[in-house]
């Protein structure tokens, strides 16, 4: 025993010895690059900004969407273009949607590494938290330096992604508003005639899965992956991400928060959604499903929830290549959703933060590079129709879409397919929209940062088989309460009810 | 009796268990055999079934319609999977073999009775095999003090070293080597190095092989590495395309032109049945390992395991 | 103690001399090591510490805030603490006793067929699992237990009038499909080690025994057992040093991250990569693991002062 003891201490001083070494001689170096990029961004100043910087910088720009075969394609293409532009190499992929890419992003954050532009958001990536735990570069005063994305945005919206009056991520300039509502499969609609107009709330479909239940072997009537199920239909207004607990009602009717996946609305939903399962309407499997653009391409779906904007119907043709019919169920709501809900964030560790800066505003000002990360390649992925309507080609090398994911989405092109007026619509949409109290606050986890976690991890556990009916609601509903509780799910809410009051006041809105 | 007439039956047939129990037993393996095999042919199976089959029908041992649209799919597809392929082929081999290397070169001073601190290098090992830092320490000393994320060397460098291995080979010296060979060598004029390569080495054939077959193992069926560590879909290995194929397969989708050209709509692909496909496809090559390890493999086991 | 120091000194120097070769062929081996696993083993601090990104991989463990015990705290304050030690080690016993009776009966078996081709045969098959990744046994499981289009519902269930089981929501039968799998894969390489054992016995033991008028059975029982008994405390011994280590792959992929199922697919490992997918709480996730670390570490310590008890040779270290 006593030999033992002394190996392990000799194991544990020697370890710590050369530890220290190599802290020596590797740390200091990474140190003098911060200091010095971060000298840049005060010194140089605007005499810059028509000059092409010298060096080669690699910007590695990691998004969410489903990984694209002709990924490499389109760095070379950017490469190209933006070589007398940034003078950089572009590194950009996408990790999937939701589960795949906010496991492979977190620890790449947490870990440090030198990204230069990541996708982040409240239901990916975990905006909040990643930027209270200082993953994220501070974007204040590259914001101040490079104005155009204030302009584009607009200091109101940019501010409602801010953390204490710090911005750690730049929002997508696109719908302000939002509401929820059914995609439906085309061919369906019009085999069954099915009038989209007359469809108010989800009993309304009913009559039409029964028949698709009976009359369509293959075709599941409601696709429900994970959070995109009818539970969106409730519309919280969530103080913090999707699946942690806290939220307010989306009519401004109080300012208490509570636990939206214990509300009286949320039970009747999953009790809806129990007997939709039993019926059939919903796939069996549902639960253990990851990716709603897998599933939603696959065509064996009639009906899927999703959030809504003029045109979204058209746009999703870009991703699954089906066409859609869009029904709007919840009325257009601004809410906080919209400025963290896509957003675009330098990691701590970027080696040239204001390169990538410089190469996110791009994506805000250049109507080439934009188009190029979401439609591809001209003449390849997409044909030219006019000047601004591109047609797609039969070619699925590159798909990605999805406009809405970073820059600027009114500096797309748009589909042969869409409205021509789709800008004009959305600007009328924005403005239709009724904003809530609660827009603009920001809560800060950071003294609840375990609660939080704790409890997101106890919603990750429950919320897939209970959205789509899988299990028995009220058995399944007791126990994820008393889990909630022993996750301190009620000090988590009290914290956001104190940090949410102070605002109020704050702000004079109380 | 019968064979209390016939001398000539063998001592062996004599003490053997009866033709009854004998059927039992065989019985019993068959029925285990069926098991081990049962969901290896129902992957097998759905690999050539109809994709709308498998929907109306579901997955079932017996195809009605034996179809090898999923094989061709992969076959076209191609790009993406067989550089998954072939990078998981290199990892294989050229990680096998510095494992090897690196293992034996360690077991061999653990085995020697005269190195005097044989104990401390063994513990430096064991150590490892039931404490650890955790993922994320783990992970940043790969991405920020060593730098090498995304290349093909993360595949290979963390699984180089394994205690258990280490272990085996240690006790598969000390059996099969005796102090006496390495001492008359030394009488010979050979050095520790010479020693070692030309005649140690050799003489623990089936220790390699044992060894070689479990880090065989080890690369091949590596997801794990490339989920922590790969971003770049240049050293993606045929695991974890497989594993990222569960949530999408458009992964797949090459935009070759003669494949884009069919013009199928996603949802016409023959998912279900490509997955499975592709599992087929990555048993393949383990499967045909086996018999060139299987040789050496129960000796390889008997000796360092078993008497360790 | 000062001069047993002093003299080890003069012997290390002579030492080093003396067996340099040897300690070059460790160099390699201990590049490793340091690299994968003892500069990590300093991570474990940031279970005691507000994880913020600072600086490079020791600034930010050295300089984030101290906070004790405070991660420790909040993780066994939470059902979860017990329901993942209880299921590791539940499984893992589940798995040293399955892992130990089947596959030496098995060999003993396999020994005792007379025809020694169907043996090989048997052996190969057998084997065969063990070398079918995790990816894979989870694709086998899904084709097997899917609810919508899985063998067993599909084409077994159905067909013999019985409702579809919801495998994948109901926790009671993943106990016994998780096991199933774990024997699955590792039940042929098990038994091959005792086959090599019982291979390695001497057969004029049996022979002397046949000549005494013992029956096979008696000759199992009291030879065979007993020459076997050895590498059985060593395997099952060096099982329970693991005991709190689950298998990451069989945990995480065949249950296809169920969450109906956690209460009784979850374990250590499989909470610790979650705590960090879904909420990148570093410090939560290293306290985890850092109870997995010591408690491990406490367990394999007990088992092999108890092998050095028995034998001192047969000794991890």
């Amino acid at each position: 025993m006593f030999k033992m003891k002394r190996y392990l201490c000799l194991a544990v001083v020697l370890v710590f010895a050369l530890s220290v070494m190599l802290s020596g001689c590797g740390g200091s170096k990474p140190t003098d690059a911060e200091k010095t990029s971060d000298a840049e961004v005060s010194t140089t100043g605007g005499d810059e900004e028509s000059s092409v910087p010298k060096d080669t910088v690699e910007i590695k720009f990691y998004s969410v969407a489903d990984t694209q075969p002709d990924m490499q394609k389109i760095n070379d293409a950017a490469t190209e273009y933006l070589k007398d532009k940034l003078n950089v190499k572009i590194i950009a992929e996408n990790f999937g949607w939701g589960d795949t890419y906010t496991p492979k992003i977190n620890p790449m954050l947490a870990a440090g590494e030198a990204i230069d532009v990541v996708f982040t958001s409240n239901w990916a990536a975990n905006y909040r938290q990643n930027a209270v735990a200082g993953y994220f570069y501070e974007l204040n005063g590259l914001l101040e330096k490079y104005p155009k994305i204030k302009e584009i945005v607009g200091a109101d919206f940019l501010n409602g992604s801010a953390i204490n009056g710090k911005n750690y991520a730049v929002p997508t300039n696109k719908e302000k508003v939002h509401n929820w509502g059914y995609l439906l499969k085309k061919d369906l609609v019009d085999k069954y005639k099915i009038d989209a107009a007359n469809i108010k709330k989800m009993e309304d479909l009913e009559p039409y899965y029964e028949q698709i239940k009976a009359n369509e072997p293959g075709i599941t009537p409601l696709l429900t992956v994970q959070m995109d199920a009818t539970w969106h239909l409730l519309d919280w207004d969530n103080i913090s991400d999707d699946d942690i607990p806290g939220a307010l009602y989306n009519d401004n009717r109080d300012t208490k928060i509570f636990n939206q996946f214990e509300a009286p609305e949320s039970i009747a939903m999953y009790k809806k959604m129990r007997e939709y399962y039993k019926k059939g309407y919903v796939h069996p499997d549902a639960a253990t499903q990851d990716n709603v653009n897998e599933e939603m391409r696959s065509g064996k779906y009639f009906s899927v929830v999703q959030p809504l904007k003029p045109g979204k119907a058209e746009e999703m043709f870009t991703s699954t290549k089906i066409e859609w019919v869009q029904v709007d169920i919840t009325p257009p709501i601004m809410s906080n959703r919209e400025t963290i809900g896509a957003l675009l964030a330098i990691p701590a560790k970027s080696k040239n933060p204001e390169r990538a800066f410089q190469f996110i505003e791009m994506l805000y000002t250049d109507k080439f590079l934009k188009n190029l990360f979401v439609y591809g390649i001209e003449n390849e992925h997409y044909t030219k129709v006019s000047d601004n309507v591109v047609k797609l080609t039969d070619n699925q090398g590159y798909m990605a879409g999805n406009g809405w994911r970073f820059g600027d989405q009114f500096k797309d092109y748009l589909l042969d397919n869409e409205d021509p007026e789709k800008w004009v619509k959305f600007e009328e949409y924005n403005n239709k929209g009724t904003a809530l109290t609660s827009l603009g606050f920001a809560f800060d986890s950071s003294n609840v940062d375990n609660q939080a976690s704790a409890c997101k991890n106890v919603i990750q556990t429950y919320y897939k088989q209970l959205f789509c009916g899988a299990v028995d609601t009220d058995a399944t509903v007791a126990k994820m309460s008393s889990e909630l509780k022993a996750a301190g799910a009620d000090e988590l809410i009290a914290e956001m009810q104190k940090q949410y009051d102070a605002w109020l006041t704050e702000t004079g809105k109380k | 009796m019968d064979n209390s007439i016939s001398m000539k039956v063998k001592k062996k047939d004599i003490n053997a268990i009866s033709w009854g129990s004998n059927a039992v037993l065989n019985l019993m393996f068959v029925i285990y055999t069926i098991v081990c095999l049962g969901p290896l042919a129902l992957v097998i199976a759905i690999s050539f079934t109809d994709e709308t089959e498998i929907i109306i029908k579901g997955y079932s041992f017996i195809p009605r319609k034996f179809l090898v649209e999923a094989y061709d799919y992969i076959l076209k597809a191609g790009d993406s999977i067989w550089r998954a392929y072939g990078v998981s082929v290199f990892v294989t081999l050229v990680g096998t073999a510095i494992s090897l290397l690196v293992i034996c070169m360690y077991a061999y001073p653990l085995s020697r009775q005269s190195f005097k601190y044989k104990s401390f290098f063994s513990f430096l090992t064991y150590f490892t095999m039931i404490f650890g830092g955790g993922l994320v320490p783990w992970v940043m000393v790969y991405t920020q003090l060593f730098r090498i994320k995304d290349s093909i060397w993360i595949l290979i460098f963390p699984y180089l070293m394994n205690a258990w291995f280490v272990m085996i080979m240690r006790t598969f010296f000390k059996t099969t080597v005796h102090e006496s060979i390495i001492e008359s060598a030394r009488i010979d004029g050979a050095g520790e190095f010479r020693t070692f390569f030309v005649i140690v080495l050799p003489l623990c054939r089936a220790g390699l092989a044992t060894i070689g077959l479990f880090c065989t193992l080890n690369y091949w069926n590596d997801w794990w590495l490339p989920l922590v560590f790969v971003t770049d879909r240049k050293y993606f290995n045929i695991q974890y395309l497989m594993y990222q194929t569960l949530s999408s397969i458009q992964f797949l989708t090459s935009s070759s032109a003669s494949f884009s050209q069919s013009s199928k709509v996603l949802g016409e692909l023959p998912s279900e049945s490509a997955r499975m496909a592709i599992a087929v496809v990555s048993i393949g090559p383990i499967i045909f390992a086996y018999p060139f390890f299987q040789k050496y493999f129960v000796k390889g086991l008997t000796v360092g395991a078993v008497k360790g | 103690m000062l001069t047993t120091t002093k003299s080890s000194q003069g012997g290390f120097v002579k030492e080093v001399k003396n067996s340099w070769p040897l300690l070059v062929m460790l160099f390699p081996g201990i590049i490793v090591l340091l690299i994968n696993n003892y500069i990590p083993m300093l991570g474990i601090v940031i279970a005691f510490k507000k994880y913020r990104l600072l600086g490079n991989f020791f600034e930010s463990i050295i300089m984030s805030d101290w906070i004790g015990f405070k991660n420790f705290e909040f993780f066994f304050k939470t059902p979860n603490a017990f329901i993942i030690t209880r299921n590791t080690i539940l499984y893992n016993i589940l798995f040293i006793f399955l892992g130990l009776v089947i596959p030496v009966l098995f060999a003993i078996a396999l020994n005792e067929i007379r025809n020694k081709m169907f043996s090989k045969l048997y052996q190969s098959v057998m084997f065969l699992p063990y070398f079918i990744s995790w990816i894979i046994v989870s694709y086998l499981a899904y084709a097997l237990f899917s609810i919508d289009s899985g063998f067993i519902n599909a084409n077994i269930l159905v067909p013999m009038g019985i409702d579809k089981v919801s495998w994948y929501f109901e926790p009671q039968y993943w106990p016994g499909i998780l096991t199933f799998f774990q024997v699955w894969k590792y039940t042929g390489y098990n038994a091959v080690v005792y086959l090599a054992a019982i291979s390695g016995i001497d057969s004029e033991y049996y022979e002397a025994a046949a000549i005494d008028g013992a029956t096979r059975w008696q000759q199992i029982k009291h030879i065979t057992l007993p020459m076997l008994q050895p590498i059985m405390i060593i395997m099952t011994l060096l099982a329970v040093g693991r005991i709190f280590n689950a298998d990451f792959g069989l945990f995480y992929n065949v249950p296809k991250n169920s969450g109906a199922l956690f209460g009784v697919t979850d374990v250590i490992d499989t909470y610790v990569f979650r705590a960090l997918r879904n909420s990148n709480n570093v410090g939560m996730a290293a306290a985890a693991g850092c109870y997995q670390a010591v408690v491990g570490c406490i367990t394999v310590f007990t088992a092999n002062f108890i092998v050095r008890k028995i034998d001192n040779d047969k000794a991890l270290f």
